[in-house]
């Protein structure tokens, strides 16, 4: 059997170990929820292993990796945050990062060499780091949802993932600026992906000040609801209906 | 003047014109994926394609302009108004500090972008072995040329070692791949690789009586008995033929007679027998001058084409990118203090 073969085989394990740890939780088996869910995480990467040593590269640079990476850190954070999070906001998480990991059904597996331009270290600072704060942003709008921001505990830590989150997509922003500068001579192009990911920036951006606007104030969920469509957007929308050379 | 500050600088007006702002990205992408034949596919911000001439299609880009322009007013007393709370207060608040610098390295970054929009030049390029000027940069030729290919022979990487120099007569030697650029100026100027090819520079004879090989190329001449062989041009056709034109000329100057010698595919050519009076090919002789001469084979040389850029903003961007990555910092730090 190849490796190709073998990692496939594990990521589609681990898809389905996330869905049999929905089933956990709903049954509020704790313990067997996070066995599953680190034995879910191990096996993604020992997947993400078997593509970096086939593609000679970082790998996240087709569909399937990328729809991957979501899928990776929407259960790790499932159970890094379980202790602040209620059982039905775990389980839209999970769903979340159970429908991001099916695509391992759906997108055709092929080992694809990256093209010359996305051989440089800023590729990976610039496409895990982004994940990251979509990840943090949803499971914000997650809560959002579910839990009324009002409450000083529940806004305290929507805050703070969306501190989180905002630091992190900066931070990315800035490597992929640098990329930029180096690969095509420009930090910024009008490219629907980069302008959807400043439309995000300038959106988090703003919300980190949303408690200081009392006009705005009780809005707020709304607003971190509205934020997971945007991030749809920015990362569906543009990719697969869009002409942005950010294509998967 | 503090009262000044605090309206210019209010945070209320900056979340409302913060939303605009989105709104106007939203439309501005929208109206962007559907109207192909004015916004090119991944076109760079060049403020002079809007305003010259002003067209109705790009209404959403004036209103983000002036809404960007009252914006970047907005914070800049807003990050004001912070450092005066943090100058002013007995005990210091340091997250004060830290949005202000955030604030600051966000107006900078929009200078920066305002002043790329305005000024902004991108060129194409090709070099080769011979000397070219590339205007206000320098001048630059293709020392070597390498590419590195994956096993299945797709390309990985191009290393080009571009020689020359730069205006102020520097010595200029750098490997340019497709990462790594070479930046003059403080980064205001780049050039960049696009893609490298093969071109051809000539074209290889055999003489019938000798069977010497000779080269032929633009800097050089085939002397015959009573004048020369020169290279006039080498073209590829679009079904693959390459084309290449020699010229012979006598030594007074005057009477001269255009050759033309083929390469591959061209052999079914020749055995037309109209075509056999004008094509040498390599079963099929030409006599110039008393010499017969076949063709043998297309010289080629590397070329390297890049993309040459002047953005003045760079600097400027740069500041406001180290300005708003220590606030960064900054936060993290403080977080950890708060946390511990």
């Amino acid at each position: 059997m190849d490796l190709q073969i073998i990692g496939r085989i594990f990521l589609i394990c681990s898809v389905y170990l996330v869905l049999f740890s929905i089933a956990f939780i709903y049954y509020e088996k704790k313990e067997y929820y996070k066995y599953i869910i680190i034995t879910s995480i191990f096996l993604t990467i020992l997947f993400f292993f078997i593509r970096a040593y086939l593609k000679e590269f970082f790998p996240f640079t087709d569909k399937l990796e990328s729809f991957s990476i979501l899928f990776l850190f929407l259960s790790f954070y499932s159970l890094y945050y379980f202790k602040k999070l209620q059982k039905k906001e775990i389980i839209l998480i999970l769903f979340l990062s159970f429908f991001s990991g099916s695509t391992v059904f759906i997108f055709e597996d092929k080992i694809n060499y990256p093209p010359p331009y996305l051989r440089t270290i800023w590729y990976p600072l610039h496409v895990p780091i982004s994940f990251l704060a979509y990840t943090f942003w949803f499971i914000a709008g997650i809560k959002s949802i579910f839990s009324n921001s009002q409450i000083k505990e529940n806004s305290i830590f929507i805050n703070k993932l969306n501190k989180n989150a905002y630091i992190l997509f900066t931070f990315s922003m800035i490597f992929g600026g640098i990329w930029g500068y180096l690969a095509w001579g420009a930090y910024f192009l009008w490219d629907p992906k980069l302008v959807w990911s400043l439309i995000l920036w300038f959106f988090y951006g703003n919300l980190l000040h949303i408690d200081m606007i009392k006009t705005f104030k009780p809005y707020k969920r709304y607003f971190y609801i509205i934020g997971i469509l945007l991030i749809l957007i920015t990362f569906i929308g543009t990719g697969f209906f869009s002409r942005s050379i950010h294509k998967f | 003047m503090n009262k000044y500050i605090k309206i210019l600088g209010d945070k209320k007006a900056g979340f409302i014109l913060t939303l605009l702002i989105i709104i106007l990205l939203i439309t501005g992408s929208i109206v962007m994926n559907f109207n192909t034949d004015i916004y090119p596919p991944f076109f760079e911000f060049d403020i002079n394609y809007f305003i010259n001439p002003f067209k109705i299609v790009h209404l959403w880009f004036y209103c983000l302009f002036i809404t960007l322009a009252i914006f970047g007013i907005n914070i800049f007393f807003c990050s004001l108004d912070s450092l005066f709370i943090f100058i002013s207060a007995e005990k210091k608040d340091y997250r004060k500090i830290i949005s202000f610098l955030a604030h600051l390295g966000l107006l900078l970054a929009l200078l920066a972008h305002l002043i790329e929009g305005f000024f902004i030049k991108t060129g194409h390029i090709q070099i080769g072995d011979n000397p070219v000027q590339i205007n206000g940069m320098g001048t630059f030729y293709l020392k070597s040329l390498d590419k590195e290919l994956y096993h299945n022979q797709k390309l990985k990487d191009i290393k080009a070692v571009l020689a020359g120099k730069d205006i102020n007569e520097n010595i200029i030697e750098k490997v340019l791949s497709y990462n790594e650029p070479l930046i003059l100026n403080s980064g205001t100027k780049e050039i960049l690789i696009q893609g490298a090819a093969e071109t051809a520079s000539g074209v290889s004879l055999r003489k019938e009586d000798t069977n010497e090989y000779i080269l032929l190329d633009y800097n050089n001449n085939i002397k015959t008995k009573n004048g020369n062989i020169f290279l006039q041009g080498v073209e590829k056709t679009n079904s693959g033929i390459w084309l290449v034109y020699l010229k012979f000329q006598l030594k007074n100057g005057t009477n001269t007679q255009t050759v033309i010698t083929g390469y591959k595919g061209i052999e079914e050519i020749c055995e037309i027998e109209e075509y056999k009076k004008r094509y040498i090919c390599r079963h099929i002789s030409k006599e110039i001058d008393e010499e017969v001469y076949f063709f043998s084979d297309i010289l080629k040389k590397d070329i390297l084409t890049v993309t040459t850029k002047y953005n003045p903003g760079v600097p400027l961007a740069l500041l406001g990118i180290i300005i708003m990555t220590v606030s960064l910092i900054l936060q993290i730090w403080q977080e950890r203090i708060i946390k511990n």
